[in-house]
């Protein structure tokens, strides 16, 4: 049976059954409440056009998840048109020149964590690695989330996203996981030792 | 000898990508005598097992879904488009 049998009732009910997932879906990648509602809305808008094209064979919420992911790499190819990537090199600076003296040797201490990983069931962990997240600039965490969220390759994100070339988004990443770093020790790790 | 500041570039390179035998060789040479790059590497390694949690769990924060107020716009906006 094709979805296209259906009554638009059964969008409705779509809704109510995968609207949520949906858009945690959406915010884990944009981290915009606003954003992740209205990508959650082109969703179904688009869906309701294709219905045609859709397979009872696969699963109502993989196909939605599958419209939504386009939506989300569309919007974040939008927003990354009108910036640039060049002050990659730039990117988090000061906190290299702290880190590192004029030879590139550590001038500071890289704590050690005391059992790390027992944090990440820990609800103050997340609302932590939440905020850290949220203070990345946003066109640079959009390459980290490309990354970590879709498995995305240097190269891939080169042909989403307006990077002049892989070896920028090695630099970019790179920064952005030595700024995490120092996030997480600074608001978790340095209070929480014991995490 | 590779400098610290070479080898926290390294090591995110690392988690993107296969390095050549000879970083990897130079590149583990450091780590035998730096206590400082040796952490490092180990906490980068600790948020990419963070961003592989988030990436399952969603950990998004508190929101656990839809506002009301979006909701209703995206009830509104299926039937709008529903009667075309």
């Amino acid at each position: 049976m094709r979805v296209m049998t259906e009554s638009p009732e059964s969008v409705e009910q779509w809704l109510e059954l995968y609207g949520d997932s949906l858009f945690k879906f959406a915010l884990a990648r944009v981290r915009n409440v606003q954003v992740a509602e209205d990508l959650v809305q082109e969703t179904f808008v688009a869906a309701i056009k294709a219905r045609d094209s859709f397979e009872q064979r696969s699963q109502v919420k993989t196909w939605l998840t599958g419209i939504l992911k386009h939506k989300i790499i569309d919007h974040q190819r939008r927003c990354a048109r009108e910036q640039n990537y060049e002050d990659a090199d730039t990117l988090f600076d000061e906190l290299r020149q702290e880190s590192f003296d004029a030879s590139g040797h550590w001038q500071i201490d890289v704590a050690q964590w005391s059992n790390p990983d027992q944090a990440l069931e820990r609800e103050e962990f997340w609302a932590v690695m939440n905020r850290c997240l949220d203070e990345l600039p946003e066109k640079m965490r959009e390459i980290f989330l490309l990354r970590e969220m879709e498995g995305l390759s240097a190269e891939e994100i080169c042909k989403a996203l307006p990077v002049s070339s892989t070896n920028n988004v090695w630099v970019i990443l790179s920064r952005l996981r030595m700024k995490l770093r120092q996030c997480l020790e600074l608001r978790w790790f340095n209070r929480a030792p014991d995490g | 000898m590779l400098s610290c500041k070479e080898v926290t570039e390294l090591a995110s390179r690392r988690q993107d990508g296969v390095l050549p035998l000879r970083t990897r060789v130079a590149m583990r040479l450091h780590l035998m005598v730096c206590r400082m790059c040796t952490r490092y590497v180990a906490q980068l390694g600790f948020i990419r097992r963070v961003m592989a949690v988030y990436r399952e769990r969603e950990e998004v924060g508190k929101r656990e879904g839809l506002s009301r107020d979006g909701r209703a716009k995206i009830r509104e906006a299926i039937r709008r488009e529903s009667e075309k």
